[in-house]
């Protein structure tokens, strides 16, 4: 592949020497003033002078330098753009310019006079080349028209096009990404289109006159710019461990929030879903840490903003995984950042139109056992133990019938409660536009989701908005940035004296036998406790919640004048959030057989409502500058931030309503209760951060915060949190140069960083003595009254505590670039973990626990990450193919909280151990016959044990199994590896997404009801139950089944290792195929620049042990008492105009 | 815009922005100091308060329920419970060793009312703090020593200074003489400081006499030093006597249910208000009302229906029922003799009924046969339930729910396939009685019905008259078995709650055996549900013999292997059986000597701090 390194220059970017430049006219800035104002109100772009803008443009030079500096000089002084080869074009000798009021013709006529350089201008772009390779022949008169798009049907604006190997010829596109070039005198040209971000592409001509090029984004570009802590860098530069989610990607995934869509997409970063349900969130974790902090825009933000980003507002979103990168927010940090910048306007005017509706069913949701299995099992198991049957065969032949369904019902309750397909829509529309001058971002999503229950009393809907506006006063240097962002979603789900959510309606829809009646014949819905038709009737209860946030932010970067390099920032944010909830119990009236209403419940309402204003503000310099043609590289940023919040919060309510009126005034006056609380935090942080690079090739950096955190005692507020790393551009070296030419290795840079961030877990005012208050604590004559308690002990010995962060990676691409990944491998140790030494030792009898203070405790977790990709095209067959995969494992190194007792057991000590899933017996099988039940060491508490019960193993050896036998079992609970495989492909106006993701080994441990096992019997719900030990039958999932599972000191449901589920898995994630209608169907409607339809699915297959057991692996409860994962089918929209 | 200007505006906004306030000086702004709490009368005895519920609760709701099942009185409707079958192990010890917090709370109060006294608090504010204090303390720790005997004694406030020279790791106090010696100690010194007129709830002087009667007797009865022994039953009549003002209520059942919460009789309750107390929230409420409803019964041929609350005016969640073995104590008065006598020895039934012992009726089911211990046929036209049930002691129709009754406005059946017979939802098992019979002791008239999520009112009875005199009594008999005073003291003392409570005929009693008898038939029934009954088995096998059906002292205690028995009333009620309750092995009962007069200290916590050891016997 023919590389050319082209280099781009526009006035404002330029890090060159200005040398000594004359001052503009009076005429140019008034020009460029009124145009800037035609821009901010109309909001688009028109080349109105662009014909003639080279005759009409006049330029003063007067100086002495090379010509680099002239060129430099000219882009400041106009809009003219210079366009060259590097490897073509010496720019390095020196001239003597003294030019008054000239146009650039006559400029570069004297500029270029006796120079070996030619120069052809279109429109404001100058082409450079080399004069003498300017071929004359003659050939017919050939003017090659294009469009160039972008993977979305974008127009590409200002790509560079050339034509290869022909110096002098090319030209940029313009605001539509057309362009025209006259190739006459060539013979057979190819051009050669590039631009910053995107793969270089190479076009053979031949007789076509008319173009359409589609420019495939170079996600892997080194240049590719990377917002990180308090700024952006680009990822050739980068020397900590930061990775990058494709916001693109995720754009018609259909979950949500943002948080479901994350999985699989970015190396060190782990996203484990907890089942299904309205609203419900994955859980983020970056190298196995905690929920990070987020920085959405440049400020730290609300956890919960990030979960309700509209993700189509995203345009890039790092992960800083190492102290290197993290250190900068302090003690905040400690479990990485998630740092998200959302989009800004462009020039012109694009209106993005996109919808999306989808349906969901349960990836898992075992059928159950009907009343006549039921029925025939409860006969088997009574045969079994010799009693008498619980059905006579009439009525077993009735249940199998339903001859008599009101007496024998069989009642399928998943098919009464749940959908088949469950709806969600969402529309999203972003306006984005604006000028040179002003630009603007404008967005609008809503989205409405729908609940698996029937009765549609549950239901989810968010509403998005985004406005971000950039102004640039480019001759004073100022850039001003306005943001506001806002939300509101708002979920209803029923409430009931039978249901306060998921947990329990889950429960009865599994737990309630198929010979429970649902309805009578009326209709109505029958008596009987836990009738999950009555929890989500609409004549039950609700439980609503509203959350509306408002975030305003303003920026303002002033380019410090006459010090290049040099920029002050200043910006602010003001976030006000309400969240309300209002809480109306009743329960819907239930009728017996005969229609009689039976018993009415309490009914009750409640309103809590709380807000809360928080504020921040930072103080920014930045300098940044390159030196002797880039040899010296420096940036430095030093910065002070402060932020504040408040809250407030009431709440308010009625019980035994008389009147059936969910409003507060319409409950009886007497059993009025109310609440209310506020609260205050502020943090504040000094932040430094400085780096140096060598020609691009050594690289190193430094970072320092200083931190303070109300959480502590005055003296012991601040810390100090710093990291370093180093990088090598190893490719950059001239050894290397062989293997780079031949594409062996184009790049390989290796790093190595070390740090510390911080922890601070406390809770608030621990340093601080108090009595607590309980309103309602006791009863005197007849009357409530309040009563106090002593508060903790006081903690004034409490500060933050470290984790000391290595990283060592490298990344590289290869194969011409096709090839590309990183490593890394991380080591965290954390220390001086804040604890009560009540945890510890024995202390029990000081009545409290001691405070805490900072322990000598230690953690460490350690694990290694890399990704892979490799991209390439055949013709016009795009593809992508890439794997991420992090493990990690950690230990408590030196235990902080673990009791000393245990610490000293071998067998049961955490401290010391990688990841286990808890403590238990150890199952060996079933007993297979009596002299296994007589001569084996049997569990304390075991009594009346037969064949087909679980045997534990004596672990001490001691004859006895008590206590002292509970051991480690198991893994984690938390998968320890995670992956994604991935392919991107596209084929002219096909595209297609795949996205696999997966979890290596982690035990879940099954839960009663799964285990076929009640404290009322045994509980046989699913078909797989059935298969329990019997003689025939002795290698079975299930112990024996026994009328009652105290029956044997309920030897078989003790915690073992029996019960462990490994819950591994890998899933088909995401699939996406899209369709562009305007490739070629749509092709001449000029209004429409896209029009794409893209059908999407989430979770379409997953193959995981778990699944023998009828559930998800990622499901959010292992007794299915939880909505379970969904899988997803979507169709989206698109259009752009 | 000037360069200078514009470096002038960024710095000042700068500087405004560092100095507008300091972010990090925040509060919190809803806080109770020491001074705010201990620096008057109304907040300390609002901390007093706290610690009267924290400690008390641990005397009733759950553990009356509990401690209940683990004796004769009741069965579990899932099925027997480990603890009964002896299979509780070292680790999982039940005795409730610790409660430090607590026990840090009132060793606050004793001294934070010594340290406020002249600063917000008088002389007597101080003295009063310090009696409750003191008898909270004793109150905790007997809920230990009864269990366990043996605690770790604390009695001041430790300090986290006290750690060191591992000053926690404090030893449990060696022998049960050890343990009662603190708690009466304690005891004495509060009472003299304890007020006497109280508001429903507080500590007070009567309060501290009636707890040291039992406690003293309890405590004798771990005794081995004879002397000592002798000493302490004689502190419990002592105690017995000393209240004042208390009488036996003149409707029993009324004392534990809304009609009479603030009886004369009772001594110390816990009240509940309505405000936040949800019928769910009280087990021996919630847990003993049965759940069943018309369509049952009409699906599974039972009657009659309900006639209130739509059909299903009975939608509790039952675990505990009351047992045949417990009904049995209650005498019916014979119509001859005008005497109570146990029910089927009165001379109406036996000339009505025929008995035949050791077979099972006919129309008993096949499966049920073996559970049979004996059964009768009516003769003529006379029905089972009246034979049964008239003419008992009053305390019974305020105690159990029985066929032929009336509850809640329901005639209830409890015959075969009667309303609420055992059977009603199809089977046995979860939320309907083992017995065919139901707890109505305690049991709150609450409007409409019992029903999770209902407001109620409710007082926890922990202590009252009846329960005094009868620790009197026992106290007394342990004397006169020793040689010292008359067996006929407690006879009076059992016929005082029998004619008063029992609305019976005063007994007539000849020997220290047969005084022992009628005393232990008279406290298992006057006490029942009130947390009583598996402590007083625990005494009468130490004391052996006639406390303990001839047994020599500390052996295997017959109320704790006693098999549970229930009802089964043919649907004419003209034939009925007792038989074994074996559903869940309830059966299956055991009890070891050699160790479970007292419970395990639970290992886990020896291995922590060796000083807590050794082991209890057996464990």
């Amino acid at each position: 592949m023919n590389k050319h390194l082209i280099r781009v220059f526009h006035g404002v970017k330029s890090s060159m020497n200005e040398g000594n430049i004359s001052h503009k006219t009076r005429d140019q800035v008034l020009k460029v003033t009124k145009l800037a104002l035609l821009f901010l109100f109309v909001c688009l772009w028109e080349a109105t002078a662009a014909l003639s803008y080279s005759q009409v443009t006049k330029l003063n030079l007067e100086m002495n330098g090379t010509i680099l500096q002239v060129l430099n000089s000219i882009e400041s002084q106009s809009e003219f753009t210079f366009v060259y080869k590097l490897n073509e074009v010496n720019l390095d000798e020196k001239v003597s310019v003294d030019l008054k009021n000239k146009s650039i013709d006559e400029v570069l006529e004297v500029l270029l006079r006796n120079k070996s350089l030619g120069y052809k201008i279109t429109d404001r772009h100058i082409v450079l080349f080399k004069k003498e390779e300017v071929k004359q022949q003659s050939q017919p008169n050939m003017i090659v028209t294009g469009t160039i798009l972008d993977d979305f049907g974008e127009p590409v604006i200002g790509a560079n096009v050339l034509v290869k190997d022909q110096a002098g010829i090319g030209t940029t596109t313009d605001m539509n990404g057309k362009f025209s070039l006259d190739l006459r005198d060539l013979k057979s040209p190819v051009l050669v289109i590039s631009f910053i971000g995107y793969t270089t592409q190479e076009v053979v001509v031949g007789n076509k006159t008319t173009l359409n090029i589609t420019l495939k984004e170079d996600s892997k570009a080194l240049e590719e710019v990377v917002v990180i802590g308090y700024g952006t860098n680009s990822k050739r530069n980068l020397t900590s461990a930061v990775s990058t989610v494709n916001a693109e990607k995720m754009k018609n995934v259909p979950v949500a929030n943002v948080t479901d869509a994350l999985a699989g997409r970015a190396t060190g970063l782990i996203v484990t879903s907890a089942g299904g349900g309205l609203n419900k969130q994955s859980t983020v974790s970056i190298r196995g840490g905690g929920t990070p902090i987020v920085v959405i825009d440049g400020f730290v933000s609300e956890y919960n903003d990030f979960v309700n980003l509209n993700s189509d507002d995203i345009e890039s979103m790092s992960i800083l995984k190492d102290a290197a990168a993290a250190a900068v927010y302090g003690q905040r940090a400690g479990n990485g950042v998630l740092v998200v910048k959302t989009k800004n306007g462009l020039k012109g005017l694009r209106v993005d139109y996109s919808f999306n509706q989808s349906w969901s069913e349960p990836t898992y949701l075992e059928k159950k056992l009907d009343s006549y299995e039921r029925a025939s099992f409860d006969n088997t198991v009574r045969n079994l133990y010799g009693l008498e049957p619980r059905w006579t065969d009439e009525e077993i032949e009735k249940y199998r019938t339903g001859s008599d369904p009101y007496n024998y019902p069989n009642t399928d309750w998943q098919k009464i409660m749940l959908r088949n397909l469950t709806p969600e829509t969402k529309h999203s529309l972003a306006v984005r536009g604006g000028s040179e001058f002003n630009k603007y971002y404008v967005s609008f999503q809503a989205y409405d989701q729908k609940s698996m229950y029937k009765a549609d009393t549950e239901w989810f809907k968010r509403y998005n908005v985004r406005m971000n506006e950039v102004s640039e006063f480019k001759d004073l240097g100022l850039k001003l940035t306005f943001g506001l962002d806002g939300y509101i979603s708002t979920m209803q789900t029923p409430r009931s004296q039978y249901s306060t959510g998921y947990w329990q309606t889950w429960g009865h829809i599994q737990n309630q036998g198929p010979m429970g009646l649902a309805y009578n014949k009326d209709g109505q819905i029958y008596v009987g406790y836990d009738n999950p038709v009555a929890e989500v009737s609409s004549e039950s209860g609700y439980f609503k919640f509203d959350n509306k946030m408002i975030t305003g932010l303003f920026n303002a970067e002033w380019n410090v004048y006459g010090v290049e390099g040099l920029k002050v920032k200043v910006g602010g944010n003001y976030r006000f959030g309400m969240y309300d909830t209002k809480e109306w119990n009743k329960t819907a009236p239930q009728y017996d057989l005969e229609g009689n209403k039976g018993p009415d419940f309490p009914v009750s309402l409640q309103y809590t409502t709380s807000n809360n204003r928080m504020w921040t503000m930072q103080y920014f310099v930045d300098y940044n500058r390159s030196f002797l043609d880039e040899t010296h590289n420096v940036s430095t940023t030093l910065g002070y931030e402060q932020s504040y919040a408040f809250g407030r919060g009431f709440d308010a309510k009625r019980k035994n309503y008389v009147f059936m009126i969910d409003q507060m005034g319409a409950g009886p006056s007497d059993t009025m209760e109310n609440g209310g609380n506020e609260w205050e935090r502020g943090s504040a942080g000094l932040v430094a951060r400085a780096s140096y690079n060598y020609k691009k090739k050594y690289y190193i950096e430094g970072s320092l915060r200083h931190d303070g955190s109300d959480l502590f005692p005055k003296d012991r507020r601040w810390g100090n949190f710093f990291s370093g790393s180093a990088a090598w551009a190893v490719s950059e070296e001239s050894f290397f140069r062989p293997l780079k030419e031949r594409n062996i290795l184009n790049f390989l840079k290796l790093r190595a960083s070390y740090g510390q961030v911080g922890m601070a877990d406390v809770s608030r005012f621990s340093y601080l003595t108090s009595y607590g208050l309980t309103e309602r604590g006791y009863v005197l004559d007849g009357k409530i009254v309040p009563t106090f308690s002593e508060g903790a002990l006081i903690s004034d010995d409490i500060t933050w505590y470290t984790i000391n962060s290595t990283d060592i990676g490298f990344d590289f691409n290869t194969l011409g670039e096709r090839l590309s990944g990183s490593f890394d491998y991380f080591y965290m140790k954390t220390t001086g973990f804040l604890t009560s030494p009540s945890n510890v030792g024995y202390a029990d009898p000081l009545g409290l626990s001691l405070p805490k203070v900072k322990s000598n405790g230690e953690h460490r977790r350690a694990g290694y990450e890399f990704n892979l990709s490799w991209k390439d095209h055949a013709g016009d067959f795009n593809y992508e193919v890439g794997a991420n995969f992090t493990y990690f494992d950690q230990l408590v190194a030196v235990a902080w909280d673990e009791d000393l007792a245990n610490q000293k057991n071998p067998y049961l000590r955490a401290v010391q151990q990688t990841g286990y899933y808890g403590t238990g017996y150890t199952n060996q099988g079933y007993y297979q016959n009596s002299d296994q039940t007589l001569n084996l060491p049997r569990r304390d508490g075991s009594s009346n044990l037969v064949a087909g019960d679980i045997i534990y193993k004596d672990m001490n050896g001691d004859g006895f199994i008590d206590g002292a036998d509970q051991w480690r079992i198991g893994k984690n609970s938390f998968p320890r590896g995670n992956y994604g495989i991935y392919a991107n492909l596209s084929y002219k106006g096909f595209s297609a997404n795949i996205l696999f993701q997966g979890a290596t080994s982690r035990d879940m441990y099954i839960e009663d009801v799964v285990r076929g096992q009640s404290t009322g019997g045994y509980t046989m719900v699913y078909p797989y139950q059935l298969d329990y030990w019997m003689p025939d039958n002795t290698n079975a999932k299930f112990p024996r089944i026994a009328m009652n599972s105290s029956v044997n000191g309920n030897n078989n449901y003790v915690t073992s290792d029996f019960w462990l589920v490994n819950g591994r898995y890998i899933r088909l994630k995401s699939l996406q195929f899209g369709y562009d209608f305007r490739s070629v169907l749509l092709k001449n409607i000029k209004w429409l620049y896209k029009c794409q339809v893209v059908l999407s699915g989430q979770n379409l297959f997953t193959i995981s042990p778990a699944t023998k057991y009828g559930f998800d692996p990622e499901n959010g409860s292992t007794n299915n008492y939880d909505y379970p994962m969904q899988r997803v089918y979507a169709i989206s929209l698109n259009l752009g105009f | 815009m000037k360069l200078k200007n514009i470096v002038s505006l960024a710095s000042l906004l700068l500087l405004l922005g560092v100095a507008s306030c300091n972010v990090l000086d925040t509060q919190p702004f809803e806080t109770y100091d020491e001074a705010t709490v201990w620096g008057s009368k109304s907040t300390a005895d609002a901390f007093v308060t706290g610690t009267i519920s924290n400690v008390m609760y641990g005397y009733v709701n759950g553990n009356q329920t509990t401690w209940e099942e683990r004796t004769g009185n009741a069965v579990h409707s899932n099925g027997g419970i480990g603890f009964v079958r002896e299979q509780m192990d070292r680790y999982s010890g039940d005795g409730g060793l610790g409660d430090f917090g607590n026990i840090r709370r009132c060793n606050l109060i004793i001294e934070k009312a010594t340290e406020y006294t002249g600063q917000g608090l008088s002389d007597a504010d101080s003295k009063d703090l310090i009696a409750k204090g003191k008898l909270l303390r004793a109150l905790l720790y007997y809920r230990q020593a009864r269990t366990m005997g043996r605690f770790v004694w604390v009695d001041r406030v430790l300090a986290p200074a006290d750690t060191a020279s591992n000053g926690m790791m404090m030893p449990t106090t060696k022998t049960t003489t050890e343990s009662y010696t603190y708690i009466l100690n304690d005891l004495d010194a509060a009472i003299p400081d304890l007020p006497t007129s109280v508001k429903a709830g507080e500590l007070s002087r009567n309060m501290a006499y009636a707890f040291k009667s039992e406690i003293a007797l309890q405590a004798a009865a771990y005794e081995t030093d004879a002397a000592k022994k002798k000493e302490w039953l004689k502190a419990s009549i002592a105690a017995a006597d000393a209240v004042e003002g208390a009488s036996l209520g003149t409707s029993y059942g009324n004392i534990f249910n809304e009609k009479d919460p603030y009886s004369s009789e009772i001594i110390f309750a816990i009240y509940r208000d309505k405000a936040n107390t949800n019928t769910d929230a009280i087990a021996p409420l919630q847990n003993v009302m049965p759940n069943t409803n018309n369509d049952n019964l009409v699906k599974n041929g039972c009657g009659p229906l309900f006639q209130t609350n739509g059909g299903q005016p009975f939608i509790g969640w039952l675990w505990w029922a009351p047992t045949q073995n417990l009904v049995d104590g209650y005498d019916v008065i014979d119509e001859a003799i005008g005497q109570g006598v146990v029910w089927y020895e009165s001379t109406q039934f036996k000339n009505n009924v025929t008995l035949v012992q050791g077979s099972a009726p006919d129309w008993a089911i096949d499966q049920e046969k073996a559970e049979v211990l004996f059964y009768g046929n009516t003769k003529g036209d006379k029905l089972i339930n009246e034979l049964m049930y008239s003419n008992r002691d009053a305390r019974f129709y305020d105690t159990f729910v029985y066929d032929g009754t009336t509850w809640w406005n329901e005639d209830i059946h409890l015959t075969v396939n009667g309303n609420l017979w055992r059977k009603v939802n199809g089977g046995l098992g979860p939320h309907m009685g083992l017995t065919n019979y139901y707890w109505r002791k305690g049991v709150y008239n609450v409007e409409p019905r019992v029903l999770a999520g209902t407001p109620t009112n409710y007082h926890y009875v922990v202590t009252r008259y009846g329960r005094v005199l009868l620790n009197k009594a026992e106290a007394i008999l342990w004397l006169a078995g020793m040689g010292e005073g008359n067996y006929a003291d407690a006879v009076a003392i059992c016929n005082q709650t029998r004619t008063v409570h029992g609305k019976l005929p005063a007994k007539q009693v000849n020997s220290l055996e047969e005084a022992w008898k009628f005393y232990k038939q008279e406290r298992r029934c006057e006490l029942t549900m009130e947390n009583d009954y598996y402590w007083t088995l625990l005494r009468w096998g130490k004391h052996g013999g006639y406390a303990n059906n001839g047994v020599a002292p500390g052996g295997k205690i017959a109320g704790f292997t006693e098999i549970p028995t229930y009802v089964e009333i043919k649907n004419d009620r003209k034939s009925f059986y007792v038989g074994k309750v074996t559903h869940g092995d309830n059966d299956i009962r055991e009890f070891r000597e050699d160790r479970r007069y007292l419970l395990p200290i639970p290992q886990g916590q020896i291995d922590r701090n060796a000083n807590l050891g050794p082991q209890n016997p057996g464990w």
